[in-house]
Parts: structure tokens; sequence; C-alpha cells
């Protein structure tokens, strides 16, 4: 760097991503505390090794192969060309810029920031198979999201070249299906499978509550997940780049990760009413339950985050009311209907609302420019100027393919693989006496313990298994029920 | 006195002209090979020891029987024999002792 300002341009941005990954830190510790929060005192270390480890296990395999993944697959399955074999040379794991390296200053620091979106992905499927399901078995399914399919659906649909953008017109700036629906989407695939706890849906159907241990862990966890939240926004942006298409002039600006312009103040702006209005939202549909309070902000701000770069604020803050009240009526229809026990509600506020946030995104962002076209006549729907527009059909099949393709069938499918191994889910007998088994100590050795009702059941329930010589949880099949506690 | 060996740079003098700067530049695929056999490894071995620790865990809880062992809502502290031999007593409608201490 020779030149003053380019090195301060160089150097500005290799700080400010790297401030996003300080910043982004803080969403897993939150998640940690927010799951070990709703863990019961029997499966708190348990709970906190599986949030700890994933950052290790899905670090490798990004450094491996998903930062290549992110610039060789952007023409995905042949749709507009093949492997981006070149772009993406850089990007190997023996590639000389992956390390320190006096001639580039941004790989390390723009590759810590994907990679902590992947610790994101994998903690968000974490949360919702807390409390039976195995280490060993979420870590291969941590590693799978995180380091393999969260990055191609990034690489399709939320790079200014994938196929997504250039050909249907794809946008999701924050991530509402790049992230949280594909997230979802896969939690969902892992809990067909899984199965509900020991003692979640009794036999005549009804559907027991399961108390967090301690509701102020959550409380503060989901604060800190905001919190961190800041982090992934800001990272989800380019700094500063001349954003002026015409050849006499210059213009510099932020711009999304499609390099189209936006400002640190919108995003500003739109973050804040986006969780104002899940908030309020998330109050009053659950009547003031805490936990769904808390998990209405994290929903309205995920409603939002697909257009969030160009929403009016009280546009983010009505996408966030519709988002929240449409995600926790689906959180507790699937649970009545089809018996999954979600324990965070991890489908609902990243799965549901991620995709009801993509397509609104569409309708409301109906002609945008979506990123500046690479190649004439790929697009399904132009502006004046020939590059691909936001669509409402390109955003609802984009949601498709995130929750669906990329996120429930991988899931599905892996959850069926490790389920055939016994690397699925903990024996029945540990589950109910408690995931921190005899080796572990009790995390709260000095309070005395209190026999709820909750561990009867669970102890009839394995107990009935056992005589029955089956494997499946009471009424893991039931069709309706009625919620007692 | 010279350094008679070098893994890399021996000079920071002319910046412009450096790139990589870590030691053995160009061999970076052992360091890979090497990384990725361990990342591999640990899977394996987390696995086999997570099947070892629920298999003995299963078998403590066939031997002592579920009740014993979340008498304290969790294996973390299982029930001594004074606390289950109290809780015993206790269950077929004697009068309540006072359990034990715990060693």
């Amino acid at each position: 760097m020779e030149d003053q300002l380019e090195g301060l341009t160089t150097l500005f941005t290799e700080f400010y991503y790297w401030v996003t990954v300080a910043v982004m830190f803080l969403i897993h510790a939150g998640f940690m505390l927010y799951e070990a929060g709703v863990a019961r005192r029997k499966n708190v270390q348990h709970t906190v090794l599986k949030n700890l480890l994933l950052i290790p296990v899905v670090t490798l395999g990004f450094f491996f192969f998903g930062w290549w993944i992110y610039f060789a697959f952007t023409n995905g399955p042949g749709l507009s060309g093949g492997l981006n074999i070149e772009e993406a040379e850089f990007a190997y794991p023996w590639s000389d810029v992956m390390g320190p390296n006096m001639q580039d200053r941004i790989n390390g620091v723009f590759w810590a920031a994907f990679l902590l979106f992947s610790w994101t992905a994998a903690s968000i499927v974490s949360g919702s198979i807390v409390e039976r399901a195995r280490v060993g078995g979420f870590l291969i399914l941590a590693a799978l999201i995180g380091s393999v399919t969260w990055i191609i659906d990034a690489s399709w649909g939320w790079h200014p070249e994938g196929w997504m953008v250039q050909i249907m017109g794809y946008h999701d700036a924050y991530a509402s299906g790049v992230i949280h629906a594909i997230a979802g989407g896969m939690a969902l695939g892992v809990l067909i499978v899984l199965g509900p706890r020991i003692g979640k849906f009794g036999a005549d159907g009804s559907i027991r509550t399961i108390r967090p241990h301690n509701i102020w862990l959550v409380a503060v966890g989901i604060f800190l997940i905001y919190t961190g939240f800041w982090g992934f926004y800001v990272a989800c942006n380019i700094p500063i780049i001349d954003i002026d298409a015409s050849e006499e002039g210059t213009f510099f600006s932020a711009t999304n990760i499609y390099l189209m312009p936006t400002t640190l103040s919108a995003i500003t702006f739109n973050f804040i009413t986006s969780l104002s209005g899940g908030l309020l939202a998330g109050y009053l549909i659950s009547r003031g339950d805490l936990f769904w309070t808390f998990s209405g902000g994290l929903a309205g701000i995920i409603a939002a985050s697909a257009g969030n770069d160009l929403y009016h604020p009280m546009q983010a803050f009505i996408i966030a009311i519709v988002g929240v009240v449409i995600a926790y009526k689906l959180h507790y229809y699937v649970e009545r209907r089809f018996r999954i026990d979600d324990v965070v509600g991890a489908v609902a506020v990243h799965g549901y609302a991620g995709v009801v946030g993509l397509v609104i995104a569409g309708f409301m962002l109906w002609g945008y420019p979506a990123a500046a076209a690479t190649e004439e006549g790929l697009a399904w729907f132009t502006t004046p100027d020939g590059d691909p527009a936001v669509n409402p059909i390109g955003n609802i099949l984009g949601a498709l393919i995130m929750f669906g393709v990329l996120g429930f069938l991988p899931g599905y499918g892996m959850a069926k693989l490790l389920n055939r191994f016994g690397l699925l889910r903990v024996p029945h007998a540990v589950e109910a006496a408690g995931l921190d088994t005899h080796d572990s100590a009790d995390v709260y050795p000095y309070f005395q313990h209190r026999e709820t009702d909750f561990e009867e059941i669970e102890r009839t329930d394995v107990l009935a298994m056992s005589a029955a010589g089956v494997n499946e949880p009471a009424g893991s099949r039931a069709v309706d029920g009625r919620e007692t506690t | 006195m010279m350094l008679a060996v070098s893994t890399g740079l021996d000079s920071f003098s002319n910046p412009k002209d450096i790139g990589a700067m870590y030691p053995f530049v160009g061999q970076e695929w052992v360091f890979i090979a090497i990384a990725v056999l361990l990342w591999l490894a640990w899977h394996v071995l987390q696995n086999r020891g997570e099947s070892s620790e629920h298999a003995s865990a299963a078998r403590l809880y066939d031997e002592l029987g579920l009740d014993r062992a979340m008498l304290h809502g969790g294996s973390a502290l299982i029930a001594t024999e004074e606390e289950w031999a109290a809780e015993m007593h206790r269950r077929a409608g004697g009068p309540d002792v006072p359990p034990a201490p715990r060693p």
C-alpha cells in the first residue's frame, strides 16, 4: 500500500471486519447461556459443551473447504456456468493468503466474519435438540451446516454473482434465509428423526411444558444474542467502496453483500425498529411470557432482515410483527399436530420467521436492482438498466431452497444416517438420569435438589419403554393434545 | 553471529516484497494434511468416548435402578447406600430417618 488513501481504506476495512468478529462472539456466549438456562440442572454441562465444541469443529471444516465453496459454487448446479475454480484459488486451505501475508489484509478477517455466521447456523440447530442429542452426532450436523450447506446457500444467494441473485433476483441482505431459514429447516429435519424428549408428550395426547432451569440465564443469553447481532448486521456490509457506475465520478458508500448501496444508518434504524416490533408482538401474542417476548424480539429482527438494507424503519417494525405472529402460531400448530419438541423454538424463530421475511421482501422490494448483471439475458426479471430485479417469485423460490432444499433435506438425511449408527440420541436411561452423567459433578453442588413430578414421568416412561421393548417415547405419534404443566 | 538456518524470512527491511510471512511457505499441504487427520480422528475418538460413557452409565443404572440414580434429580450425584436405604424406608411408610452425611 503505497498511497495513503488506499492504505487507510484497506486498514479501515480490515479493522471493521475484525471488530464485527469480536462483537459476533457475543452471539455464541448468548447461545450458550440461553441453552444452558433452558436445559434442566442435570443437562447443563452437556449443553454447554455442545455449544463450545462446535466452535473448533466448524472452524476447521470452514478453513478446509467452507471458504473455498463460497467462491467456487456461485454458478450453482450448472445453472449459470461451471465451478469457479480460478476465482476460488485464493481460498484453498493451502493458498498463501490463508495465513499471515503482507500483500493481503482482508482475507483473514472476511473469512472469520463468514465463519462466525457458520457458528451461528450450527448454534441455531443446537438449541432445538438439547437434552437428548449426543454431542458427537450434533457436531457432525454442525460441521454439515456450518462448513458445507450454509456456505453453499451463501454462494448461491448471498454473493453478487450467485446464480440465485443473477437469475432469480433473490434478495436477502441480512440473511433471513441464508442463515436463519436454512438453520430452521435443518433443525426441523433433525427433530423429526430425533423425536421429543421423554415425557414431553403424554400417551393421552397431552403436551407437557418442561420448564427452563434458569430463566435468568435465558434472558441474559438472548440479550447477548441481540448484542452480537449488531456485529452480524455490520459484517453483512462492505464498509467502503466506490459505487458510482459512471466512468467520470466516484461515490464512496457502504454496500450490502450484493455490492448494492446501503448505509450503516439504514441498518441501525431498521435493526432497532424490527427488534421493537418483535418484542411488542412477542409479548402480546404469548400473553406476557418472558421467553416468547425475548424470542419475539429475535424473530422480529430475522423477519425484517432480508430487506433491512432498504426498508423504512416503520416498514421493518410492521414486518417484524407479522413475522412473529406467524412464527409463534406455526410453532404451536406444528408442536400439536406433528409432535415436534423444539426446545427453544428455533424452527419458528429462525426458520418460519426467516421464510416469512424472504417472502415479504420479494413483494416489498419488487423491482429494486438485486445486483449488477454479470451477463445479459440471464435474469428472469430485469431493471431498466438490465440488472436482475428483486421479485416475489425469486424470493419465494429462494425461501424454499433455503429452508427445504439446503436446510430440511440435508438435516433429515444426516440425522437418519447418524440414527442408524446410534450416534444421534443418548440412551433413554441416560436421558432420564441426566446427560451430565455420573462422571460429571453437579452444576449446583450447594443447592438442594427438589424432586419434580416430571422426573417421575420420565422414569415411568423409560421403564415402560424398556418393558415394552420400544424405542420411542410415549405420545410421539399422537395427533392432538392438551397442554399441561 | 549470523543465523545458519532460516525457516522463512530473515529480514523485514523491504515490506513491499514480502508476501506470506509464516515459516515453511510452500509446504502448507503438510500442515493441512496433519490438521485434517487430527480433525477426523478427533470425531472418531470423541464418539467412541461418548458411547463408552453412555454404556457405562446405562450399566450402572441397570445395576442400581433408575430410581436411585435419579433420587437427587440427576446422576451426577448418585444416592449413597445409606440415602437409598433411607428413601426405601420412607417409601415403605416408615418414619423419616435423617440421611447419613455425604462423605
